[in-house]
């Protein structure tokens, strides 16, 4: 009987990141491998679930993908021994029959990184191939947001809801599994002291030297190189490259005082709660 | 009410209609009825996600759908749970999924590869992928370039006495998303959904389908990427047996040693036996037709 350790945040918040970090540090060498991430796959693959089931899942609507994902998760973990490892977009929220879509019982521990939603409306509007960042502010806002639902083509991901990124985080920072919270910003800031938490936190023993080794490698810079000598397979095909800035305050370049203003009344809340806002409610 | 269809070789005799099929009057060698199913099996050596299964008896339960019980490679017993016509869409698409695929890993006869196959000039060729790959897709454009299809979806095969395979007529329909039928400059007007929700259509190949098992010459493994350098590239013999493995129809269901060691012995006899190909979609901007043609113009020069 194995355990689930997820890795979840809102799009386009450095998961990719930590995932390439954390499957590069068993590793030695200097190489930067996009199919490491191999070893923490997607929870919504709709590939991993026909396998497991034997049956094709196009006509599984959101209601049907949820009802079944808890007793998948379960199964998994069933049949594996140790931890598994998944990469999870996923708000913390219940099926219709009110079970959590990510089971207590299959998890062992969740990591829920987090960052700046002025800095999520710009990367995830080139993510999706435009710069109307009104669009995506809108989307940030929308309490049903679902990613996958499309019904007139394939999708590789399952149907899943990530609802408004203040209630993605609020779902997580309430969740039954207790997730680490791990600020985008600060792994930036502080990597060293950062991945030695994150490291701690999941109990896999890391030196120093391996430690810095795999952030080293897993540089910003370096996955936007590896991206533009062999490209990278999660890049949606209307997305000019996944590595884009990586940067934190790139917000200040790209909106406008009324996106900026329109961001924080959506999400002061959660915002002031992260340390995004100043106490007078002004971004920092 | 029953009715009759021919598919895999087999006669089949089905209290629930099967539009998808051809219609035949043999005397029945699988008969398809509505009864109950029991709640589990009393000695099931698999357990997976919702069926389970040992050697002669396979149970697959869908919430809100159907269950559904394979006995003996003959019986299909299905009990619904839900009775409206929407479900029975469902019912079908499962019917001839991951049910006929237990009855035939029961019956130890043919060999299930994840693939459309097509056919010319008494040569077949499966066109397989993971699914969303565009095998469908590509199948259904080659039958505009004189190809007749064997079936969608699944390819299923059956070994002479010198281990050559042949592919077995399957599936006479394809099932086409919307964006496909647009591609294939197809007409969706009349074509019916395969399930209430979603813009994905069956596709009858009826007037383009061949009824004759057919040599198997070579299979086309989709990337479903596109690509730089040769659209086809041969795999050796060794990665042609990882590829077979990986791309088998529903192998999740086949249970017991005897199922076992049926697929693998058939594995490799397909891994000897033919070229496997894998083929990606050319570089960005290359059509369909294109893609197909430099399939047609690759299967002239397919030796045997």
């Amino acid at each position: 009987m194995g355990k689930i350790t997820w890795i979840a945040s809102y799009p386009k918040s450095g998961n990719t990141w930590l995932r390439t970090f954390l499957a590069t540090l068993g590793t030695s060498g200097s190489d930067t491998k996009f199919d490491r991430l191999q070893s923490i796959p997607s929870a919504t693959s709709r590939m991993r679930l026909e396998k497991v089931m034997g049956l094709d899942t196009s006509w599984m609507r959101l209601n049907e993908t949820e009802a079944i994902l808890p007793d998948f998760f379960n199964h998994l973990a069933a049949k594996t021994e140790g931890t598994l490892f998944f990469k999870t977009h996923h708000a913390f929220l219940t099926n219709q029959s009110g079970d959590w879509i990510l089971p207590q019982e299959a998890t062992q521990k969740a990591l829920y990184l987090v960052r700046n939603p002025m800095d999520v409306a710009v990367s995830f509007s080139y993510h999706n191939g435009h710069e109307d960042f009104d669009r995506t502010i809108d989307l940030l806002a929308d309490r049903d947001a679902t990613l996958a639902h499309q019904t007139d083509r394939f999708t590789h991901q399952l149907p899943h809801r990530i609802s408004s990124w203040s209630n993605h985080v609020a779902t997580w920072r309430n969740s039954p599994i207790r997730p680490l919270i791990v600020r985008y910003e600060d792994l930036l800031a502080e990597p060293f002291k950062c991945f030695a938490n994150i490291t701690e936190y999941l109990e896999i023993s890391a030196t120093t030297t391996t430690l810095a080794n795999a952030i080293e490698r897993c540089r910003f810079e370096k996955l936007k190189q590896v991206e533009e000598e062999v490209g990278f397979h999660e890049r949606p095909p209307s997305s000019r490259a996944f590595f884009r800035s990586g940067k934190s305050g790139d917000w200040r370049n790209h909106l406008s005082a009324n996106q900026v203003s329109r961001i924080v009344d959506a999400h002061h809340i959660q915002m002031q709660k992260l340390g995004y806002l100043d106490a007078l409610g002004n971004p920092r | 009410m029953s009715f009759a269809y021919r598919a895999f070789g087999l006669t089949i005799q089905s209290e629930i209609q099967l539009p998808l099929l051809q219609n035949d009057s043999d005397s029945p060698d699988i008969e398809i009825r509505y009864g109950k199913c029991p709640q589990n099996l009393g000695k099931a050596t698999k357990h997976g996600l919702k069926f389970e299964a040992n050697s002669d008896e396979f149970l697959l339960k869908v919430d809100g759908c159907a269950d559904y019980y394979v006995t003996e490679g003959k019986k299909v017993t299905i009990q619904p749970r839900d009775k409206s016509e929407s479900a029975e869409s469902i019912v079908s698409l499962q019917l001839l999924g991951p049910v006929i695929a237990a009855l035939l890993f029961q019956r130890e006869e043919l060999f299930l590869l994840h693939a459309s196959v097509v056919a010319r000039n008494d040569k077949a060729f499966a066109i397989a992928g993971r699914s969303g790959s565009g095998k469908s897709t590509l199948a259904t454009a080659l039958l505009d370039l004189g190809f007749q299809s064997l079936g969608d979806d699944v390819c299923a095969l059956s070994f002479d006495a010198n281990a050559r395979p042949y592919a077995r007529p399957s599936i006479p329909s394809a099932k086409l998303w919307k964006d496909s039928i647009e591609l294939l400059g197809l007409e969706p007007e009349g074509l019916k959904r395969i399930a209430p929700a979603i813009e994905k259509l069956h596709f009858p190949l009826f007037d383009r389908f061949s009824r004759v098992d057919t040599p198997l010459a070579g299979i086309y493994l989709l990337t479903g990427e596109h690509g730089l350098g040769d659209i086809l590239s041969p795999l050796s013999a060794i990665e042609g047996l990882s590829a077979i493995k990986e791309h088998q129809f529903r192998k999740i269901i086949a249970t017991g040693e005897s199922q076992q060691r049926h697929i693998f012995s058939r594995s490799v006899m397909l891994a000897n036996a033919t070229t496997i190909k894998s083929t990606h979609r050319g570089p960005k901007g290359t059509t369909l037709k294109e893609l197909a043609t430099h399939i047609l113009n690759d299967t002239e020069r397919w030796e045997r």
